[in-house]
Parts: structure tokens; sequence; C-alpha cells
């Protein structure tokens, strides 16, 4: 169906994929507080939300961010709800597991706030990296701040005293704060393609959360490290050997244009499928769609699920050797701008499809006499409108 | 202009059914021969022909050495040559008998595809065989001048090769030294003279790498360049021999043809004939790569098929495997279904059982591609120059720059490998004839090719790139690609006439597009393009590159099964029709390629069941 109405849209920052998508629809260019439909980055959605805008969404007004969509995409956050979650889970349910006997909800490596649970990562420090007299088997850690993006402040760490100079007293009041970190096990058996390391970015579309409802996009990709991959100590401290961030690799020398160090999830899958066979690709991915149903169930009750909103997560996932996926960390605002010709019409295509989930027929207009939409995000989308998204959960139908 | 030593050289080099003709014209010489036998035993060429290929072949000796030959005693031309001579003569003797009955069909047109060209015209073959010569003497200077350019020097090219024959001592202590060059942090580790050659082997990589820089692309050859330099001499010939025999293109059966090289066989067009040949590949199949895609229990239940094909305890056999995989192979299984077709133990056994000998194998493998390496980097020659230009040029594609290293290793390798050489003969361009050849090999000569014979073009490491995708050994990967290099992917980068090469597929892309949208070709020649131009680099690269992994693997599925690389030129001419629409909309050259080089919405096999399977579909 197309859905063209005489919409007003506001941008943050115009980029080629949203302002084309918003114009191809016949769409107008709003301002102040005249508009129908905002892509906002986050810091706009927090101001819009805030107590002092003293403002109140109209019916007809949709964003593409939650208020607190930080519970999910910080990273020190996302670790505290998942962590509450499964105790929650197991004292009900008792333990998921896998047929192989691996925990489902143990999907993050183990990771501990700092400066928070500093204690504890000491205990487990001392335990796993400290008393291992082997170089080769000493476990590194990974020290990211909770707050930023694209690789920055991300620190590989062997020894404790690396750690202490982000645990210092004037960080300590604060212990949730803008400065506080997230340090984790390093996945340090990487699945490798091409001996080089990668990280799995997928497209989840979050319409609701209570009832929840969520979409997966097909169209995911591989961000390549451009170095090869090592694990030995004198590597650990080179970037393009461990981290995948495009705002990263791209200045590296080895970094290609033409290709961008992205590779298609298509060419992911058939890659797996056809060295590792289809039963493990199979269950590598139901693995993959479980992290992200139960992450969004974790916060499913923290999130204020307001109607004039949605959400496109960026999920960023790791595999290791056993195409074991782990998930990294989930961003709120995914990188729209485009580092290729493929890359362009991936995000081009991505958020056609988004736009064509969540907005409503004939928009702006209600016709509450017609369809039933009241105001906000649409839920109702056919199956024939979803594009390259599919249904990953949807509780309204399953009951 | 041949010299009469090449002629010589030429005879011998000759297919098979040349050899025969060749036989035959010497033959005639005998006094007892009579007129009536010559023609029961190549009836078929001369009745259906106008003029009899003999006669043919004659004068287009005739007309090429004729200024040597006027010159020259007869009797001082080599002895085919004398034959051509007296074929000419006898030649008129059967003119003059023939001229009261009605042999006029030499004006007449005849439609290109007949029943019997089946076998091809000598007149084709010949001139294929000549152009083919001198596109390799083209080749071999223009490797003298790109090898000037790179400050390179050709007498490099076979060191390897003479060096493992000789086996210095030195061979052994380089392979040792390949993880040492890949990573560069265990430098500490190292002793003294160990770090002394490591610095060696370093700088000779900077020089090289710093020399590459500055020329980024740098080719022997194109594709294309075959395709413009066949075109160019083809369109000289019709000066030198009989023009009504030979032209670029004229008017046959109601449409035209770029160059009328017969190769095209009526079995080829046929719908009837198709069917039954490539039976499992018809829509009353159900197809692995199209209709798994839909239907979940047809993938489950052909994944499980295949399975039980492929146990250890199943001893199929390579022809059965070939008729189960007409239907496609699933994904997941195509490494080991593959493996059993090109008759490589190493790729299907499983790894548990009895595997100590293929696993051996497969050492033996690695240990080469590390000598191989390490050879590359201490002693680089031309072609690995090339051969590395070529991987930053071609591989760097979203598919392929994952494995950018890994076919960089394999290719290194593939150059050196002289086994290449012994099983090509004398099919690749640029290839080693006699006097290159290893047993004579002088190595004060400062000629190409390299060990492996072949000249290096672009997009040569295209070939290799899609093996990664079927396993993420190296070594399994270059088994693979060695062994198809040898069954198919010669045949697409070599100049000759045989079934399922180069030329016979454009040719066949070409009469399929005009036989079924005559429009389509019209259009293009409008704007300056040709059918047989468009297809060349799908065809040459067997589509690797263009068409998705996927989908490329769904088309080789089929090539193997039915060992026939004619379905490349089917896909081919089906992905012109398809989008014949597209293209009659543009009227801008590069618009049209930009078009036509889309291939990221094209699915094989509905694609070659319309061509191959209906008669009536046009786009």
């Amino acid at each position: 169906m197309v859905k063209i109405g005489k919409v007003k849209f506001k941008t943050d920052a115009d980029r080629f994929c949203t302002v084309s998508n918003f114009e191809k629809r016949g769409w107008s260019r709003g301002h102040g507080a005249d508009w129908n439909f905002y892509w906002a980055t986050v810091g706009t959605v927090k101001w819009i939300f805030s107590p002092e805008a003293g403002k109140r969404l109209s019916d007809h007004q949709i964003i593409n961010h939650f208020p607190n969509h930080y519970e999910l995409t910080r990273k020190d956050l996302m670790v505290k709800n998942i962590k509450r979650y499964r105790r929650e889970l197991e004292r009900d349910q008792g333990p998921l597991v896998y047929a192989n006997g691996d925990s489902v909800l143990d999907f993050i490596p183990q990771t501990y706030l700092l400066p928070a649970e500093y204690t504890s990562f000491l205990d487990e420090f001392k335990r796993v990296t400290a008393g291992e007299r082997d170089e080769r088997k000493k476990v590194p850690w990974i020290l990211k701040p909770s707050g930023r993006a694209q690789g920055k402040g991300i620190v590989i760490i062997h020894k404790l005293h690396q750690v202490k100079k982000y645990c210092t007293p004037k960080s300590y009041s604060s212990s949730i704060g803008r400065d506080s970190h997230v340090v984790s096990r390093y996945i340090h058996r990487p699945l490798l393609v091409g001996g080089r390391k990668f990280d799995l970015r997928l497209y989840v579309l979050v319409t609701s959360f209570r009832p929840l409802r969520a979409y997966i996009h097909r169209q995911g990709f591989c961000r390549f490290c451009m170095s090869k991959y090592s694990s030995d100590s004198l590597s650990m401290s080179d970037p393009f050997v461990h981290l995948t961030n495009v705002a990263i690799q791209k200045h590296g020398e080895e970094y290609d244009e033409r290709n961008g160090g992205k590779w298609s999830l298509e060419s992911f899958l058939f890659y797996i499928e056809s060295t590792r066979g289809r039963e493990s690709c199979r269950k590598m991915q139901d693995r993959v769609e479980n992290i992200i149903f139960h992450t969004l169930q974790s916060v499913k009750h923290v999130i204020l699920s307001d109607k004039h909103c949605f959400e496109c997560y960026g999920y960023d996932l790791l595999i290791d050797e056993d195409l074991r996926p782990w998930l990294i960390e989930i961003n709120a605002s995914p990188s729209l701008s485009a580092s290729t010709v493929a890359d362009r019409l991936l995000k081009y295509t991505l958020l056609d499809d988004i736009l064509n989930i969540v907005i409503p027929p004939l928009y702006p207009h209600s016709h509450t006499e017609r369809g039933g939409w009241r105001g906000g995000v649409y839920q109702d989308c056919s199956k024939e409108d979803l594009g390259g998204f599919e249904v990953l959960v949807d509780e309204r139908k399953e009951r | 202009m041949l010299s009469h030593g090449e002629y010589l050289q030429f005879i011998e080099e000759s297919e098979e059914f040349w050899r025969a003709r060749l036989a035959a014209k010497e033959e005639i010489l005998k006094p007892q021969y009579k007129i009536s036998t010559l023609s029961r035993k190549l009836p078929s060429i001369l009745d259906s022909h106008m003029t009899d290929p003999i006669r043919d072949v004659g004068s287009r000796y005739m007309s090429i050495v004729r200024s040597e030959a006027q010159n020259k005693e007869t009797s001082i031309l080599p002895p085919s040559l004398r034959a051509g001579l007296a074929i000419e003569k006898r030649k008129k003797k059967i003119e003059a008998n023939k001229s009261s009955s009605s042999v006029t069909s030499k004006s007449t047109s005849l439609p290109l595809v007949t029943p019997s060209s089946t076998l091809l015209t000598p007149s084709s073959h010949y001139f294929i065989s000549l152009i083919s010569r001198k596109l390799n003497n083209v080749l071999e200077k223009r490797a003298q001048d790109v090898s000037k350019q790179l400050r390179i020097p050709l007498i490099r090219e076979n060191e390897y090769l003479m060096k493992k024959r000789r086996a210095l001592p030195e061979d052994s202590a380089d392979s040792a030294d390949k993880k040492t060059l890949k990573s560069k942090s265990s430098k500490s580790s190292l002793s003294g003279s160990e770090q002394d050659e490591e610095e060696l082997y370093e700088e000779a990589y900077d020089a090289i790498i710093v020399r590459e820089q500055e020329l980024s692309e740098c080719f022997l050859y194109q594709p294309n360049d075959i395709y413009d330099f066949f075109v160019e001499e083809m369109k000289d010939i019709p000066h030198k021999a009989d023009s009504s025999m030979f032209r670029v293109t004229k008017e046959q059966g109601g449409f035209t043809t770029i160059f009328n090289l017969d190769l095209v066989s009526f079995d080829e067009l046929d719908v009837d004939c198709l069917s039954s040949r490539f039976k499992g590949l018809h829509p009353s199949c159900r197809q692995c790569g199209d209709d798994d895609k839909e239907l979940g229990w047809f993938a489950e239940y052909s994944h499980r098929q295949f399975s039980s094909y492929l146990t250890s305890s199943s001893r199929m056999t390579e022809f059965e495997m070939r008729e189960k995989m007409q239907s496609g192979v699933p994904h997941g299984q195509r490494k080991k279904a593959w493996g059993r077709v090109l008759n490589i133990p190493s790729l299907y056994q499983s790894t548990s059982s009895s595997s100590s000998r293929y696993s051996a194998f497969l050492d033996s493998v690695n240990t080469f591609l590390d000598e191989a390496f390490v050879n590359s980097i201490t002693h680089p020659t031309l072609t690995d120059t090339l051969i590395r230009m070529d991987i930053r040029a071609c591989v760097t594609n979203e598919f392929y720059f994952v494995f950018e290293s890994e076919i960089s290793d394999v290719m290194c390798a593939l150059v050196r490998d002289d086994e290449l050489l012994m099983c090509l003969k004398k099919d690749s361009l640029g290839m080693g004839k006699g006097k290159y050849s290893h047993h004579t090999y002088d190595h004060t000569s400062s000629t190409l090719p390299p060990s492996c014979s072949i000249l290096p073009f672009k997009g040569i490491s295209l070939f290799f790139a899609p093996f990664f995708f079927l396993t993420s050994n190296t070594a399994e990967a270059y088994v693979l690609g060695k062994e198809m290099y040898l069954r198919y992917f010669h045949r697409l980068h070599t100049f000759n006439s045989i079934k399922g090469g180069y030329l016979h597929l454009i040719e066949l892309t070409d009469v399929l597009v005009k036989t079924k949208n005559r429009q389509l070709s019209e259009s293009l020649r409008e704007m300056k393009l040709e059918v047989p131009e468009l297809v060349t680099p799908w065809i040459v690269s067997g589509f690797s590159g263009y068409l998705r992994p996927e989908e490329y693997f769904v088309l080789w599925d089929r090539v193997l099964a039915f060992d026939s690389t004619l379905l490349l030129a089917y896909l081919s001419a089906a992905v012109l029709l398809s989008k014949s629409k597209t293209i009659s909309q543009f009227h801008n050259e590069s618009d049209v390629r930009c078009v036509t080089g889309d291939f990221s919405t094209i699915s094989v096999i509905p694609l070659l069941q319309n061509i191959m399977f209906d008669d009536e579909w046009v786009q």
C-alpha cells in the first residue's frame, strides 16, 4: 500500500537516505513544533519528553525513539537489565537451556559495571586472568565507556593497574553516570572469516513494548577488521585488529572504499551454511533471534511504551568459533550515513521498510471510523507491507 | 604471415579434426586417389556447403602465402603447402566438371545453423588458430613491455621451476619462514641470522608494494581485448581471402551474425534437443537454488537426500553423482558433492576414518602453498606482480574482499604449479609452446610464460575467489580451484574453436539473442554495442564477480552436472533478453552497460529454464 499524505517531516541531521525517502513520499519539511514525523537524535528525544519541555505529542505525531531507550542502548543499563531479567526468569521458570546445555540467557560475555561492581570484577580477574601462568591462555578484558559510540574510549586490559584509573573516587560518586564503564571478558576465539575478525549488525524495529511487537530485517551486514586477527599480546593494542567499528577501520591503511569492509548478511549466512552445514547455520540463526527476543523482554516493563514512538535498534553481535553469538551492544541511532554504494542502498531500503510499517495509511489523516487507527505508530501492518522485515515477536497475535 | 617453421608447428598443434582434414588433404595427392572417394569421405561438408572445405583451405593458404609462393619454387614449400597448391589445382578441375551442373550455391545465403555443422568448418578453425597465434605474439610483446614498465625481468618467470628441479638446498629453509613474514610481531624471539633474513624479505616485499602502488592498474590483457583483437583481425581477412566465404558480418538466414564461425549447431538451439539433453534442469523437476527458497519441505528433503548420497558408505561414482546434481545441490553439501564429481577424495572423505592419506595430501598442498608464498616474496616475478594487482583491482568487491589474502596465496601457488603446465597442453593463451615446455626450457631466454603457462589477464583471480565460500581451508580451496581450472575455466579464456570454448559460447549467445529478439540486438547495434562484446566479460570469468555467490554456485552446479559450459552462453543470452525492455529505454552505451552489468536481482534457474525450454520466451 502506498502511504502518501501531506505529512510534515523534520530531521535533526539531513542524510541522503532519510530526506530522499521522505521526499519520495511527497512529504514536506515541517518547522518548529509543526511536524508529523520526526527523525530525531537521541538528544532531541530526551528534551522533547523531558518535563521542562512541557509538551505532549499529538495523535498525528510519530517520533523515532522511545523516551527512555537508553535502558537498552547504554551498555551499563543493558547489562543491569539483562542480569535482573535473568534472575527473575530463572526464579520463576528455572534455567532455560539449549540442547547442548548452554544457557539461553548466557549471551553476554561476563560483564561488570565499573566502578559499582569493582570488587566482584577484582575477584573474577584474579581467578581467571592473574591465576593463569600460561601467557597465551590469559584471557584479556575489554573496557568500554557506557555511553559512547563508534569505538571511542575502548581499551583492552591485561593487567589490573590498567583498570584502576577508571575507578577513581571522583567517578565513584556517580555510580551509573556519564563516565561509568563496563568491563567484560574478551571473546578471544571469535569466528574468523579470511583470517579476520568481524561483528554482525542486525536491524530490529520495535513498534511497541507493551504488547511487545518487533520485526527483524533481513539485510544486516558483517563489519570486518582490515587486519588479520591475532590474539597475542602485542597486537592487542592494535585497534585495526580488534575493533570492527567502521569509524575506526576507515582510518586503517587497508581500508577499501569499494567494499567498506562490509559483507552482506546474505553472504555471511551462505558462507556459514556452505562451510559448516545447514544445521549449524540454522542453530546460529535461532540463537541470534533468541538474543534479540530476550533483550527486548528484559526491558519490556522498564521502557515507557509511548504510542508515538517506535525505534530501530542496531544490534551488534559477535560470533565465536563454535558459532555461538554474543551480544556486544545495542545502538539506538544506527548510523544512516552510508560508506559504500551497497551500504547506501541497504540503508535506503531499511528506512523505506521502516516507514512502510510505522506510518498508517492515509497518514496524517485519522480515520478511526474505517481502520481503527487512533493515532501514534501504526500497529496493524499487513504481511505484504513488511518489505525486508520479518515478524520477530507479536504478543498481540500470540494472545 | 606464417614462416615455414611456424606453419609446420601450426599443423602439429591443430586439433584432431583439423589433422584429419590435413590427412585427407595429403591423401588427395596420391595419384591413385579419386575425387569420388574424397567426396564419400567428407560427404556432409561437401554436400552442405557451397564450397568444399578443402578448396577453401587451399585458397586460404594460397592467399596468404601467395606473395611468397610467387617468388619461390614450389619445391621449397613445405609438403603441406605444396599440398595446398595441388589442391587448388585439383579444385579447378572439379569446378570445371561441376560448372555444367548447378553449383550456384556460392552466392546464395545459407542459414547459419545447419544440422551438419556440428563439424566445424575448417575455414573458421584455420582462422581461429591463426588469430590465436597472432594474439599470443601480441601478448608476448605486451608482456615484454609490461616487464620494462614494472622493471621486473621476464627471465625470473621460470626460476622457481628451475630451482625446484635442481633442488637447491635453500629451498627447504624458505618454507619455514612464512609465518615470520606474515606476523611481524614475533621479532624478539628470532635469532640474529633469522632476523637478518626476515628484514631482507621485508625489504624486498616493501619494494614490490611501492612499485605496485605507482601503477595501480596494469594488465597484460582484459577479456574484451581478446574480443577486440579478434574483430580487428577478422576485418582484415576478407581482403586477403575469398570474401564471399568469410566476412565479418553477413546476412544469413534473415539475420546478421557477427562472425559466422559456424560453431553453433542446430541441437544447441532446438527446444526438444535441449529438453532431452538438460532434462534435470527442466521446470518439471524441482530445483535446488530456486524451489528450496520457498518450499521448506523441499529444502529439507534435498538436504537429507544429498546427505545419504554423500555418506562414506555410499560408493557413488562420479557419473552417478553428476546425475543427482542435475537439479542442484543444497548449499551445505556442495563441497562434498563437487569433490565427488571432480574426483578429489580429500574433499568428500570424512575426516575421521581412513583419512590420514587425504589429510597428508592436504598437508603437502599446504607446504606447497607456503613455499610458493615465500618464493613469491623473495623472488617476485612479473606474473606475481600482475596477479597482486589483479587481486587488488578485481577481488575487492563486496563478496570476495574478505578472502583477499587467501586468494593471493592460492594464486601465487597456482602460477608455480608445474602440474598445470603438463595438463593444459597447448590450450591456454600465452601457453608454453614446445620451446618453453619445461623439458627443454632454456632459462636464459627472457620470455613469458610462467611455470604454469597461464598469462594472467584482468580478472583471473575471480576464478578462484568463490571457492572460499565452500571451504575455509586454503589447501582445499586450492585443490578445488585447480581442478576446476583444468576442467572448465581455462576453456573460457582460451582462444580456440573447441565446443564450449570462448568463441563457441559468444557465438551461441549471439545467435540466441538474435533468434529470440532481433530488435534487441538491433537496438544494441544502434548504440554501437555488440552482443558478444557485452557478454565477453561474463563468459570469460564464468560469471564470477557478477552473480551473487549463491547464484554463481547454482549455475556451476549445473555446469558440473551436465559437464557443459554451454549453460554460460544460455545464461548470458537470458540475462540480456530479460533486460530487453529496460535496455530499449536507454539510448546511451554507458547506460546500457550499467543496466546489463547489474546482477543483483538475477536468479539463474528461471532464466535458464525460460531460454532453454520455452520457445516463445521473449521478455
